[in-house]
C-alpha cells in the first residue's frame, strides 16, 4: 500500500471491517478520532467488545498521518519493514499470543509494510538476540521484557523511536507494582519522545481518571476516557445453582462437589464451557471430579491453571481457540482478556468475592460485539448463595470496585535506577526529574531519592557500613552506568515484580514438564504416596535439585497440593451489598404468612428463598444483620465466652480489628482471647464473659496503627513482607535457573538479610517499606480505620444466643480447623451442625 | 499441631549428678562426658576447659557485597565479639572450630583477619581449625593466623571432630562424634507464633552443633526416637520437649 492520507487508509479499515461483516461501533471510530487528534487515553468496557480494533485502528491511522519512513510495498522480509514505532504491553504472556494475530491480521489486510512480533520470557534466547539486532516495527511484550529491553544499549537506542504505547488490561497493572514499573518505562519513553501517544484498555472499574492519570503522568498532552457502550448486548445473566438440600448451619467449603450433578447437564448441552475456580486447589478437584463422572469426554476435558508448565498451559488455550473442547476447568489465569469466541458459558465455582471480577468472567462467554454472556454461578457455601445475589445486583447498577495505585515503592525504584544505569547510563538530576513526571513518583522526597541513589551505588547511606561494595558506579563525565557484567546478568535476571514462593518442577522421568509446586507442599509427601496434580493422579519417585520426578499412580486417593495465596477477601463493595440484600430478604420472611396462601412471599431473588430456612432460623435465634447496625451476638459453651461481630468488611479488615478488639479488652483485664475471622465477621473467645461498657470506645478508630502495631506480631508480619522487597531491590539474588550450585555462596534468605538490617543498618529505607506494605496490604489499615470510623457511631445490637446461629457456626468451625487434624475437624464438625439442627427443630 | 517449647530443663537432666551451669547454659552428660550446652551456640567440655563452635561464616557479608548484593558490615565483628566474651566467661583454655571458619574467597578481609588475630591471642592454649567445604573454597588465609589447621578430622580426648556428620554417625558405635555443617534450627509453633531457633541436635553416636556466626541461615531438623533436641535462643538452652 502507498502510504496515503489516513483518510483513505480508514476506508480501507471500514472496507476490511465490511468484509468481515463488522460495523464499526461508535466508540471504535470516537477512539480512531481521538488518536488522530493526537490524545492519550483509556478505553474501558467489560470484554470482548471490539476494544482492541478500536485501539489498533488508532494506532495505524495516527501513525499514516505523516508518517515518512514506510517503506516501498512488496519489499518484503522483516529487515525491510520499519523499524520499531509502537509498543503494545500485556500483563500476561498468554494474552500476547491472541494479541498478536489480531494486530497481525489488520497490519496484513491494510498491506502496511510492519513487522508484528512477540517478545516476552518466553520468547527463545536466540529470537530475542536477533531481535535486538533490528526491533519490530510493533513489538508486544510484557512489563517485564520491556524493562530488560531498557537494560541494553541496543535497545535502548531503538526505543528512542517509540510513536505509541498501549497497555493492555492495565486495570491488572494497576496498584500493583508491575503497574509502577510500567509507569517509569513509559515516563522513560517520553522523555525520548515527547509526543509519544500512550493508551490505556481496562476492564470497568471505578476510578477511571484516576487509572488515565497513572498512565500518563504529569505531561500536559491531551487525554480522554472513553467508554465502550455497545448499544445492542445486554448486560450479563447471572444464574445461581441453588443445592437441593442446604443445612442450615454451613462451614466453609461444605457444599464442596455436592453441586457436581447439577453442573453436569450444563456441560452435555453442548458448546464450550469455562468453568472458574478461585485457587488451584479447587480446580484440581474439580476437574478429577469431572474425570470420574464423565470419563467419556476424555481429552475434552482440560485444565489451565497458573502452576502448569507452558506448554500445557498453552495446548489447553489453542484448544479453547479451535473450539475442540468441551469443557476447561481454570482460575484467574484465564481471567484476563483472552479472545475465545468459542466458550459458550461460564461457570463460576466459589463466589467471586468482588463484583468487578465477577464481571470480568461472566464477560469470557459470548465473546462477540453484541453476544450477551451467560455465567452460571455455584455457591460452596450456603452464604455464597447472597454473595452473588449482592454481585449481581451491584454488576446490574454498575457499581464496581476501583483500583488504587500505588505511592512510591522504593523497591520497584532501585530496581530501575540500576535498570537504567545498564541502559546508557543515567545523570542523577535528569532521571530525578524523569521519575517526578510519574505519577507513582510525582511527590518523591529529595531524601529518598538520594537514598536510593546511595543504596545503588554504595549499598547503603550509611558509608561505612558496606566498604568495597559496587553495583552502579559514577564515571569521569558524571554518568552512573554498572560496570561489572556478572552484576548486569544478575539484575537483567532478577527484573520482574512478581515474586513467589520456592517452587519444585514437577517432570516425569520420561521427560515432560507439567508445571511447577511450591516447596513447602512437596516437602510433605514422600517418595510413593500420591497427588493430584495437572489433572493426574501422581506419585512421587524422588526430588533431586528443583525437581519433583513423578510417574502417574495406578488408583488410591492421593493430596492435592495447596498454594500460597489466591484466597481474595470480600471487596467493601460487595460487604456493603449483603447487608442490603440480607435485610430485604428478611422483610421477605416477615412478610410471610405462616398460616397464609404463601403468595405474599415474594422473593425477588431466587438466592433468597433457598436460603429462606438459615434466614429464618438466624431471625428466631438472633437477628439478621443490616446497614444500621452493627450485630453482635454472645453465647456460652463448654469451649468458654464467645463473641461474634458482623461488620462484613472481609477476612483480611476483619483479622486486624479482631486482634485489636481482642488487644483492647485484654488491656481492661489481663486474659487470654483467641479470635477466628471470616468474610462475614470476628469471633473473639474468653474464658470468662467479655463485658463491653462502651462499645464506641472499643471501636474507636483513634490510634489504630499504633495499637495494631503494638498487639500483632508486626516485626515477624515485617520481616514476611520483605521477601518482595528484597528481591525486587536485588538484595536477595535467586539465582540462575538450573544452577543451583553455582550461586550457594550468596544464597540467604530474605527473613535472615531482614534481620541483618535490622541490626547492622537498621535507618535502611527498606525496613519501613516492609512495615508500611504490611499495614497497607496484609492488614488493610484502610479499610479496618474507614469501618471503625462508621461502626463506632452505629447502635450496637448485642443478642444473647443460646446456641450458635447460622452466621456465628462457621466462624466456630474455622477457629477450631485451626486447632485439630483435618479428619478430626469434619468429624466435629458435622457433629455441631447435627446437633444446632436438632436444636433447631423443623 | 501445637507444640510448645518445654521450660528451662532441671540442671543436671541426664542422671542429676551435676551442678547447674551459669545462667542460660544447659549441662548435659553425653556418652560419659560432662558437657555445657552455652546460649550462644556453643559447647564447654567441661573438665578440660575446651570450648567447641562450628560454621562461624566470617566475612560472608564481604562475600555477599563483592557479587552485587549490599548486605552491611556487622555480623562478622559482633561474632568473634561474641565468642570472645564467651571465652573469657568460661576460662576456657583451648577452643575447636568444626569447620566453616569463614565464608568464601572475597571473605579475607584485613578487618576480618586483624579481628582474628586479636581474638586468637586471647585464648591461652591450643585453637584447632578443622577445614569446613567453605573453609577450602575460600582457600588460605593471608597471612598465619596461629591456629592449627586439621584438614579432615581430629581426635581429642574421648571425641572423634569433624566438620559434618560422618554417614552412619546416629548409632553409637566407636567413638561419639562432635560436628556442625548443618546449621540446624527446631521450629516451634503456638497459637498466634511461631519461630525457628538454631539448636543442638543430639543423637546416640553424634551432637551437631548449632551454626555459631550470626548471618547464617538454618535448617530445621526432623524429630525421631532418641534424638534430642536443644534450642539455643536469646543466651539460654532449653530442651524442646517430645510430643
Amino acid at each position: 500500500m502507498i502510504p496515503g492520507s489516513a483518510a483513505a487508509v480508514e476506508d480501507e479499515l471500514r472496507q476490511w471491517m465490511t468484509r468481515r461483516g463488522w460495523e464499526p461501533f461508535p466508540f471504535q471510530e470516537a477512539c480512531w478520532q481521538a488518536w488522530q487528534s493526537g490524545a492519550d487515553g483509556l478505553l474501558h468496557a467489560p470484554t470482548g467488545v471490539g476494544k482492541t480494533l478500536a485501539i489498533w485502528g488508532g494506532v495505524v491511522l495516527a501513525s499514516l498521518d505523516g508518517e515518512p519512513e514506510l517503506l516501498p510495498p512488496g519489499a518484503g522480509g522483516a529487515e525491510n519493514t520499519a523499524p520499531l514505532r509502537h509498543l503494545w504491553i500485556t500483563p500476561l504472556r498468554a494474552l500476547a499470543r491472541t494479541t498478536l494475530e489480531q494486530l497481525t491480521e489488520v497490519v496484513e489486510a491494510l498491506e502496511l509494510p510492519w513487522s508484528v512480533e512477540l517478545r516476552s520470557g518466553d520468547t527463545p534466547s536466540s529470537r530475542k538476540a536477533r531481535q535486538l539486532r533490528r526491533l519490530p516495527t510493533v513489538l508486544i511484550t510484557t512489563p517485564e521484557s520491556l524493562s530488560v529491553l531498557l537494560s541494553r544499549r541496543e535497545g535502548v537506542r531503538q526505543l528512542r523511536g517509540i510513536r505509541s504505547a498501549v497497555v493492555d488490561e492495565w486495570h491488572e497493572l494497576l496498584g500493583t507494582k508491575r503497574g509502577v514499573q510500567t509507569e517509569l518505562a513509559l515516563a522513560r519513553l517520553r522523555q525520548w519522545n515527547p509526543g509519544m501517544q500512550s493508551w490505556g484498555l481496562s476492564a470497568t472499574i471505578s476510578n477511571v481518571d484516576e487509572a488515565l492519570d497513572v498512565l500518563c503522568g504529569s505531561g500536559s498532552r491531551p487525554r480522554t476516557v472513553l467508554r465502550a457502550a455497545v448499544p445492542v448486548a445486554p448486560g450479563p445473566s447471572v444464574r445461581t445453582l441453588v443445592p437441593p438440600s442446604m443445612g442450615r448451619f454451613p462451614w466453609s467449603g461444605h457444599l464442596g462437589l455436592q453441586l457436581l450433578d447439577q453442573v453436569l447437564p450444563l456441560l452435555d448441552q453442548g458448546g464450550t464451557t469455562l468453568l472458574f475456580t478461585n485457587t488451584r486447589s479447587q480446580a484440581e478437584l474439580w476437574h478429577d471430579g469431572l474425570q470420574r463422572a464423565r470419563p467419556g469426554m476424555g481429552e475434552r476435558l482440560a485444565l489451565h491453571h497458573g502452576s502448569l508448565g507452558r506448554e500445557i498451559r498453552e495446548e489447553v488455550e489453542e484448544g479453547l481457540r479451535r473450539g475442540s473442547l468441551t469443557c476447561v476447568v481454570c482460575t484467574s489465569s484465564l481471567d484476563l482478556g483472552v479472545d475465545f469466541p468459542a466458550v459458550d458459558r461460564v461457570i463460576q465455582v466459589g463466589s467471586p468475592k468482588g463484583v468487578g471480577r465477577l464481571l470480568q468472567r461472566a464477560g469470557r462467554s459470548g465473546h462477540a460485539p453484541g453476544r450477551q454472556s451467560h455465567l452460571v454461578a455455584v455457591p460452596t457455601h450456603a452464604f455464597e448463595l447472597a454473595e452473588f445475589a449482592a454481585a449481581r445486583e451491584a454488576m446490574g447498577e454498575g457499581q464496581v470496585e476501583p483500583r488504587r495505585p500505588l505511592q512510591a515503592p522504593l523497591d520497584v525504584l532501585a530496581q530501575h535506577l540500576v535498570t537504567v544505569a545498564l541502559g546508557g547510563g543515567f545523570r542523577p538530576a535528569d532521571l530525578l526529574e524523569e521519575v517526578r513526571t510519574t505519577w507513582a513518583y510525582r511527590s518523591l522526597g529529595d531524601g529518598e531519592w538520594r537514598w536510593v541513589l546511595d543504596f545503588v551505588t554504595r549499598g547503603g547511606s550509611a558509608l561505612e557500613a558496606y566498604p568495597r561494595y559496587h553495583r552502579v558506579v559514577e564515571g569521569e563525565d558524571g554518568i552512573l552506568r554498572v560496570p561489572d557484567r556478572r552484576i548486569a546478568r544478575q539484575h537483567r535476571m532478577s527484573i520482574g515484580t512478581i515474586t513467589s514462593d520456592a517452587a519444585l518442577t514437577v517432570r516425569f522421568l520420561k521427560g515432560r514438564t507439567l508445571g511447577s509446586i511450591e516447596e513447602s507442599f512437596l516437602s510433605r509427601l514422600r517418595p510413593g504416596e500420591t497427588f493430584l496434580f495437572a489433572g493426574r493422579r501422581l506419585k512421587l519417585v524422588r526430588v533431586r535439585e528443583m525437581t519433583a520426578w513423578v510417574r502417574l499412580a495406578t488408583g488410591g486417593k492421593g493430596a492435592v497440593p495447596r498454594w500460597m495465596g489466591g484466597r481474595m477477601p470480600l471487596s467493601t463493595e460487595l460487604g456493603a451489598r449483603m447487608l442490603t440484600v440480607l435485610p430485604r430478604w428478611a422483610e421477605c420472611l416477615g412478610s410471610s404468612d405462616p398460616e397464609g396462601s404463601g403468595a405474599s412471599r415474594t422473593w425477588l431473588d431466587p438466592e433468597g428463598s433457598a436460603l429462606e430456612g438459615l434466614l429464618a432460623l438466624q431471625q428466631r435465634w438472633s437477628r439478621i444483620p443490616s446497614p444500621d447496625l452493627l450485630l453482635v451476638e454472645r453465647t456460652r459453651s463448654r469451649e468458654g465466652h464467645h463473641l461474634f461481630v458482623y461488620p462484613f468488611l472481609g477476612r483480611l479488615a476483619h483479622e486486624g480489628m479482631a486482634a485489636l478488639l481482642a488487644w483492647r479488652l485484654t488491656r481492661q483485664a489481663p486474659r487470654s482471647v483467641e479470635f477466628s475471622v471470616n468474610d462475614y465477621g470476628f469471633e473473639l473467645l474468653s474464658s470468662d464473659r467479655l463485658e463491653v461498657e462502651d462499645w464506641g470506645e472499643l471501636l474507636s478508630p483513634e490510634r489504630v496503627s499504633d495499637e495494631l502495631l503494638q498487639c500483632l506480631n508486626a516485626v515477624e508480619l515485617a520481616r514476611r513482607q520483605f521477601r518482595e522487597i528484597a528481591r525486587i531491590a536485588g538484595l536477595v539474588f535467586p539465582g540462575y535457573p538450573g544452577r543451583g550450585k553455582s550461586t550457594r555462596q550468596v544464597q540467604a534468605s530474605s527473613g535472615l538479610i531482614f534481620d541483618v538490617l535490622e541490626r547492622y543498618d537498621p535507618e535502611n529505607l527498606f525496613l519501613d517499606q516492609a512495615r508500611r506494605e504490611v499495614m497497607d496490604r496484609e492488614l488493610n489499615i484502610g479499610r479496618i480505620r474507614d469501618g471503625l470510623t462508621r461502626l463506632h457511631r452505629l447502635p450496637v445490637e448485642v443478642q444473647e444466643t443460646e446456641r450458635l446461629t447460622p452466621l456465628a457456626f462457621p466462624l466456630w468451625a474455622d477457629r477450631l480447623h485451626a486447632t485439630v487434624s483435618s479428619e478430626a475437624w469434619i468429624d466435629r464438625v458435622r457433629r455441631m451442625a447435627g446437633q444446632l439442627e436438632r436444636a433447631a427443630g423443623e | 499441631m501445637s507444640r510448645r517449647a518445654g521450660g528451662p530443663v532441671e540442671a543436671g537432666t541426664d542422671d542429676g549428678r551435676l551442678a547447674g551451669g551459669p545462667a542460660g547454659a544447659l549441662p548435659l552428660t553425653w556418652r560419659g562426658e560432662e558437657l555445657l550446652l552455652l546460649g550462644d551456640g556453643a559447647l564447654l567440655h567441661r573438665v578440660p576447659k575446651t570450648l567447641l563452635v562450628a560454621d562461624l561464616h566470617l566475612g560472608k557479608e564481604a562475600v555477599f557485597r563483592a557479587r552485587g548484593l549490599p548486605i552491611p558490615e556487622g555480623a562478622g565483628a559482633e561474632t568473634l565479639v561474641r565468642l570472645a566474651r564467651t571465652c573469657r566467661d568460661h576460662q576456657v583454655r583451648e577452643v575447636i572450630i568444626l569447620g566453616d571458619l569463614v565464608h568464601g574467597p572475597e571473605a579475607w578481609t584485613p578487618e576480618i583477619v586483624d579481628a582474628l588475630v586479636h581474638w586468637r591471642a586471647l585464648v591461652p592454649g591450643e585453637v584447632w581449625w578443622i577445614r569446613g567445604n567453605h573453609d577450602r573454597a575460600a582457600g588460605p588465609p593471608p597471612r598465619p593466623l596461629g591456629m592449627r589447621e586439621v584438614e579432615d578430622e581430629a581426635h581429642r580426648g574421648p571425641f572423634r571432630l569433624r566438620h559434618d556428620p560422618p554417614d552412619g554417625a546416629e548409632t553409637p558405635s566407636g567413638k561419639p562424634v562432635l560436628c556442625g555443617h548443618l546449621h540446624p534450627v527446631v521450629r516451634l509453633r503456638a497459637p498466634g507464633t511461631r519461630a525457628r531457633l538454631a539448636c543442638f541436635v543430639v543423637d546416640p553416636g553424634v551432637l551437631v552443633l548449632p551454626a555459631y556466626g550470626i548471618f547464617t541461615g538454618g535448617h530445621p531438623m526432623k524429630r525421631r526416637p532418641g534424638r534430642r533436641l536443644f534450642a539455643a535462643a536469646g543466651g539460654t538452652v532449653v530442651e524442646v520437649q517430645r510430643r
